[in-house]
């Protein structure tokens, strides 16, 4: 380990993560960064919702997350890098300006990333979607925007600029703690095995506390304490790229080599070659070993070339999910279970013409996720959820609508719960991905001060 | 022929690649690894899923953490965002893998009488 070390915090692996979590390692950390990944194809697909109901199409707990750690970032000299800019990057940009204000918190540089959004250009080029192969121009109506997966270079120079806040639309997870390594041991953006080594610890450190015991936690194979009080990671990184990855005492869960090795196999494909726009991580030549209670250096990892062109995520209006759920108890209640599903499929097909393709039937306690070899005849409760695809708002209702008249005109003992439990509407926005080269972007930074 | 639970000699964790799945497993005893990799085969995987994916599936491997990883296409009725699956994250795939009984003539050294004893005594 080298003699300067750079501490990097976790402030959140989601958008709605824990806040207490992130205000504790703001707070106690000693941290020179804290990082936020706000976002995710979930996260999207709900921005592109929100713009569409024409609501601000940002990170919607981006104003939560800055009144939770602001003040212990100003205090302990911790400067903050989100993607949470979404759709709206101007807008997560005011806000965090407001929201300094609000604290009392004059003189803040928060810079924000413009440009992210090539709708017109894609429009304009008519890519080939990598996933079908045909023009974008195909999609029609459906085609609801293009937004690139930004890399770290836009941050790093607002870093340079003396940002103590950096807002993009989506830079990558792992790219948001590339950034700052970058930045202060003035790596090469082509010294590809230090890019490695930096995107792989954002990746152990972009899910939070998925590294910290959450998501590995087996009461009976490996068993946590304190996941109601779970500490973020806290990443310590030498200028080689190697790092100590751990977190503060007193936090409830658990860093070893195993919740490490977990981590770093989540949502890869090919380990030698994780692909993001700042570089390539070969994590086959990755060392992981404990050096101390809830301490584990990471290092070895080595890197490629960043990949040629830049890849833009196409969202797509893709119809609707309807979706009614029953309970039902009891003796032969997967069978009344059966035959409920049997009445709403039978009805949806005859009366509503939908495809039997377009439905599915999900007996949850019996075999929702797989087929256990569950006794059917041994359980005594199961729930029936019922959900189909559907073109419009108006024909996915018909699902809940026909599950909620079963309690009356359906099998015996029948549960249906509140409004919530009885299932509902959600439009749908999916994603695809076209290539484009990375000089098409107009990436531009904007600086406000609070 | 003895039959051996993944559960019990490895912990696993899986999430999506848009409608794929990826699925690793990490043996406790990295002495289990070359086992893992001689037994645990991308057909053993895909049979045990059975109807529930559409493979194919291509299995990578990391011997430096003792790892197996699985990508399992065709496994997540079109992504997160358009399944109708319950778990489209795939974040319950690491439970269905670890169910998977690999019969087999040897067993890991983990399971070994040898090593049971050991760890009996030093127990």
């Amino acid at each position: 380990m080298s003699e300067r070390t750079l501490r990097l915090g976790a402030g959140s692996a989601h958008e709605g993560d824990d806040l207490r979590a992130s205000a504790k390692v703001a707070r106690e950390g000693a941290l020179d960064y804290i990082v936020f990944d706000c976002t995710s194809e979930k996260a999207i697909s709900f921005a592109y919702q929100r713009r569409l109901a024409g609501l601000p199409a940002y990170d919607d707990k981006w104003e939560l997350k800055l009144h939770a750690v602001l003040p212990h970032c100003t205090a302990n000299g911790t400067r903050i890098i989100a993607n949470s800019g979404g759709l709206d990057p101007a807008g997560a940009g005011e806000a965090a300006v407001r929201v300094a204000r609000e604290l009392g918190k004059k003189g803040l540089t928060v810079a924000y990333v413009e440009g992210a959004d090539v709708t017109d250009i894609v429009r304009r080029q008519n890519p080939v979607l990598l996933e079908t192969g045909r023009p974008v121009s195909e999609l029609g109506n459906s085609f609801l925007g293009a937004l690139a997966y930004g890399g770290s270079d836009e941050i790093v120079a607002a870093l340079r600029k003396g940002a103590d806040i950096v807002i993009t639309p989506r830079a990558g997870d792992s790219e948001q703690f590339l950034a700052p390594m970058m930045h202060e041991f003035a790596w090469s953006a082509d010294d590809w095995d230090r890019i490695g080594a930096g995107l792989g610890i954002g990746h152990l450190m972009e899910c939070a506390a998925q590294v910290s015991g959450g998501y590995f936690a087996d009461p009976v194979k490996k068993p946590v304490t304190g996941l109601d009080r779970l500490g973020f990671p806290i990443a310590e990184v030498g200028e080689t790229g190697e790092a100590i990855i751990t977190k503060l005492d007193g936090t409830g869960g658990l860093i070893s080599e195993a919740t490490v090795k977990e981590q770093l196999t989540y949502e890869i494909g090919d380990p030698a070659n994780y692909v993001h726009a700042a570089g390539v991580v070969d994590f086959t030549t990755t060392r992981v070993a404990e050096v101390g209670p809830d301490r584990v250096r990471v290092s070895g990892t080595t890197g490629k070339p960043r990949p040629e062109r830049a890849r833009v995520a196409i969202a797509v209006r893709d119809g609707f999910v309807g979706m009614g759920r029953i309970i039902y108890g009891g003796t032969g209640c997967y069978t009344k279970a059966r035959i409920a599903a049997d009445i709403v499929r039978d009805q949806l097909v005859e009366r509503f013409q939908v495809e039997p393709a377009d439905l599915r039937f999900d007996y949850i306690g019996v075999n929702s996720l797989f087929d256990w070899g569950v006794d059917t005849d041994a359980v005594r409760e199961v729930e029936l959820r019922v959900t189909g695809r559907f073109p419009s708002r108006e024909a996915a209702r018909r699902v809940q609508m026909l599950v909620s008249q079963l309690p009356v005109s359906g099998p015996c003992g029948a549960a249906w719960g509140r409004p919530m439990d009885q299932g509902g509407v959600e439009e749908i926005v999916t994603f695809q991905s076209v290539l484009i080269d990375r000089s098409d972007i107009p990436y531009r930074i904007q600086y406000l001060t609070s | 022929m003895p039959k051996v639970k993944l559960y019990d000699i490895c912990h696993a964790r899986s999430g999506d690649k848009g409608a794929a799945v990826n699925i690793a497993l990490i043996a406790y005893d990295p002495a289990d690894y070359p086992w893992l990799a001689a037994h645990v085969t991308t057909e053993a995987m895909l049979a045990h899923f059975g109807a529930w994916v559409e493979g194919p599936a291509v299995r990578y491997e990391l011997a430096n953490i003792g790892a197996l990883n699985f990508v399992i296409q065709g496994a997540l009725d079109g992504g997160v965002t358009k399944a109708l699956m319950i778990d489209g994250h795939g974040k319950g795939h690491s439970t269905i893998a670890l169910e998977l009984e690999i019969e087999a003539d040897d067993l890991p050294p983990s399971l070994q009488p040898a090593a049971r004893t050991e760890q009996d005594v030093s127990a």
